[in-house]
């Protein structure tokens, strides 16, 4: 009993140590040989998103159900007065609704602000560039799976945000224009 | 229904009947005898002497005669005085006849002996008379002659044919008793006769029989003797085996009085070790009642063991509840830490410093959030801890409890035993006591079968004898069978 104390107080004090030898080195950016990811998990599943293609995490945000052209729409929500819609990840990945609501949501970054729902989130990753790798020819079938990121713990897919956002428009375009016609 | 008469019945009925033909035999025997004596005295007794009587009556009348002519002769009183006395015997005479005669005839003819008498008597007195008053012969000479002899001679023929009447009921009454004797000696050969050849029938009837029944018997007697010598050579060889028996019996009864003294010994050491565990029984029941009190106390000290722990697991929720509170906070503040590097990364190169900062931030969210994590799993294992020592903790007060229970029985069970042992030891005693009497009645049983053993070969003995006799007796049933049935015998 009397050990538990003083390894409670030694990783508070390697805490408090760390913090502090952050502020007391000299600040180095190393953006450019390095990428910033999330990992997160989708009916299941790993993947990595690149936290370059995300403006904002949001965690057990509420999401209005609302109806909509898209399939994979969930409904709409809101962050600072911005109005977003959110669809679901995994569908749009071709897998299994999520069970229940979502709890996390990534909002996609670019001019038009559109959010993301998935199940799980693993936490922040940090990788070297050329662990990054484009997946094999034969396996181009999974169009938004672009690339494959190599971590210490497992390779991820990395989904690539832009390209799921054109495949909703070019969905959108598509059922505006039949509604035209 | 004769044949299942007893031979002494059989006997003596015809014995019976051998002297009831006997007896008839001589009742009808001395009735003739009777018959024969009674004529025989009629001819006797009774007609002799009126024979006789009638033969005095004669000579009376001679002597009255005689004396009256006596008197014509010489008046003397010499005469008249036997006169007087053949007169008197005369008379006397006829009195006696009158009580003999029984028949009309008879009685007449003595009356008229009586007249012709007293006519004679008259005839006599006159003459006497005469030659009284006179002395020459003239004067009653004639009177005499012509009065006096006829009268005499009508008395003395009048007496003669009395005396031959009597002669004549003599000669009947010989006749009669002759006639009668020659009757009694028919009827009595006769019934001699029917006697004999009844005795014949009977005995021939009864030597049949008997001879058949006693056959039969002795038949009997000879299997029966046979079979009493085989059972006799069964009894020798019985009580030979019963004399044996005997014996060992006897060296069984001396080991088992031998172990009776051992078991009242033993019993007298279970009396002492009784009492003696009657005392421990006693000490033990002070320890365990003693242990009973600790365990008591064992018990509400697990008892406030058991609130300790509950508080214990009470205090780790609380800190569960906090802690999640820390991973919440860790989670958000993750959150706002990537959020921060998002926006310094909008930011541009400005933007450069706070995404140093952010990024601490982030991995010291991460490492709370790891470190909250470690922590839920030491409150996860102190949780199951607490559980599983309040588990372990009821389950040792149940223990204890039932422990408890436990002692109470066993406190119960030790004044049980006191008991059971104070009656172990007085049952000891009573088997001590029981095994020295059993000891003392297997001693008089040993002296019983001693003399049962000596019965035993008295028995043998006697058995041998028995089997002599049954020989004997066999022996003697061929000779009575021999002497029953000579032909078969032979």
């Amino acid at each position: 009993m009397t050990g538990q104390p003083a390894f409670v107080g030694a990783r508070a004090a390697e805490f408090r140590a760390a913090f502090d030898r952050t502020f007391a080195e000299p600040i180095r950016i190393e953006t450019a040989r390095t990428t910033d990811l999330l990992a997160i998990r989708v009916a299941g599943d790993r993947y990595a998103l690149a936290l370059a293609q995300v403006a904002k995490l949001l965690g057990g945000p509420r999401v209005t159900p609302v109806p909509g052209p898209v399939a994979e729409l969930v409904g709409i929500a809101s962050d600072r007065s911005v109005i977003f819609p959110v669809y679901d990840l995994g569908r749009l990945l071709g897998r299994e609704a999520s069970e229940g609501a979502p709890y996390w949501i990534v909002v996609a970054a670019g001019p038009v602000a559109m959010g993301f729902a998935f199940d799980g989130f693993d936490g922040h990753v940090r990788v070297r560039n050329d662990a990054i790798v484009a997946r094999p020819p034969g396996d181009a079938g999974r169009r938004f799976l672009r690339e494959v990121v190599e971590t210490p713990a497992a390779a991820l897919p990395l989904i690539d945000i832009p390209s799921v956002i054109e495949s909703i428009e070019a969905t959108v375009r598509g059922a505006a224009s039949g509604k035209e016609r | 229904m004769v044949g299942n008469w007893s031979f002494g019945r059989k006997l003596g009925t015809g014995f019976a009947l051998t002297v009831f033909m006997t007896v008839v035999m001589g009742v009808v025997a001395a009735y003739s005898l009777q018959d024969v004596s009674f004529h025989l005295d009629r001819a006797v007794v009774v007609e002799a002497p009126q024979i006789l009587d009638a033969e005095r009556l004669q000579t009376a009348t001679v002597r009255q005669a005689a004396a009256v002519r006596g008197y014509l002769l010489d008046p003397d009183v010499r005469y008249t005085q036997r006169l007087s006395d053949a007169r008197t015997n005369f008379a006397g005479l006829i009195a006696r006849f009158r009580g003999y005669v029984r028949t009309d005839e008879g009685r007449r003819q003595v009356e008229n002996l009586a007249r012709l008498e007293s006519d004679y008597r008259e005839a006599a007195n006159k003459v006497i008379a005469l030659r009284r008053n006179h002395t020459e012969a003239s004067p009653f000479a004639k009177p005499f002659d012509d009065e006096v002899l006829p009268k005499q001679q009508q008395l003395s023929e009048a007496i003669e044919a009395f005396v031959k009447r009597e002669q004549g009921q003599q000669v009947e009454a010989t006749k009669a008793a002759t006639g009668a004797a020659s009757s009694a000696i028919v009827l009595v050969a006769a019934i001699a006769a029917v006697v004999v050849v009844f005795a014949v029938i009977l005995a021939t009837f009864l030597t049949r029989l008997l001879s058949r029944q006693i056959g039969s018997a002795i038949s009997h007697v000879q299997s029966s003797s046979a079979e009493l010598q085989a059972a006799s050579n069964q009894q020798a060889g019985g009580a030979r085996e019963q004399a044996t028996a005997m014996s060992e019996i006897t060296t069984t009864i001396g080991e088992l009085l031998a172990t009776s003294r051992q078991i009242a010994e033993s019993a007298q050491r279970v009396a002492q070790i009784a009492e003696q565990t009657a005392g421990a029984a006693d000490n033990g029941d002070g320890t365990v009642t003693k242990a009973y009190e600790s365990i008591a106390a064992i018990q509400r000290q697990v008892e406030l063991l058991v609130g300790h722990m509950l508080d214990l697991g009470k205090k780790s929720q609380q800190i569960g509840v906090v802690l999640e509170i820390v991973s919440e906070l860790a989670e958000q503040t993750n959150i706002l830490a990537i959020n921060a590097t998002i926006e310094a990364a909008g930011a541009g190169e400005i933007g450069g410093r706070f995404a140093v900062v952010a990024d601490e931030i982030r991995k010291l969210a991460d490492r709370v959030a790891e470190s909250t994590k470690e922590i839920r799993g030491l409150i996860d294992d102190v949780r199951t801890a607490v559980n599983t020592t309040v588990m372990t903790t009821e389950t040792g007060s149940k223990a204890v409890e039932a422990g408890s229970k436990q002692f109470a029985e066993v406190t119960n069970a030790f004044k049980k035993i006191a008991g059971l042992v104070s009656t172990t030891t007085d049952a000891a005693r009573e088997i001590e006591l029981s095994t020295k009497q059993q000891a003392s009645a297997i001693e008089q049983v040993n002296t019983a079968v001693s003399n049962i053993a000596q019965a035993s070969k008295e028995t043998e003995s006697s058995s041998t004898q028995t089997q002599q006799t049954a020989s004997e007796l066999a022996g003697l049933s061929n000779a009575l069978l021999q002497l029953v049935r000579p032909q078969k015998a032979a």
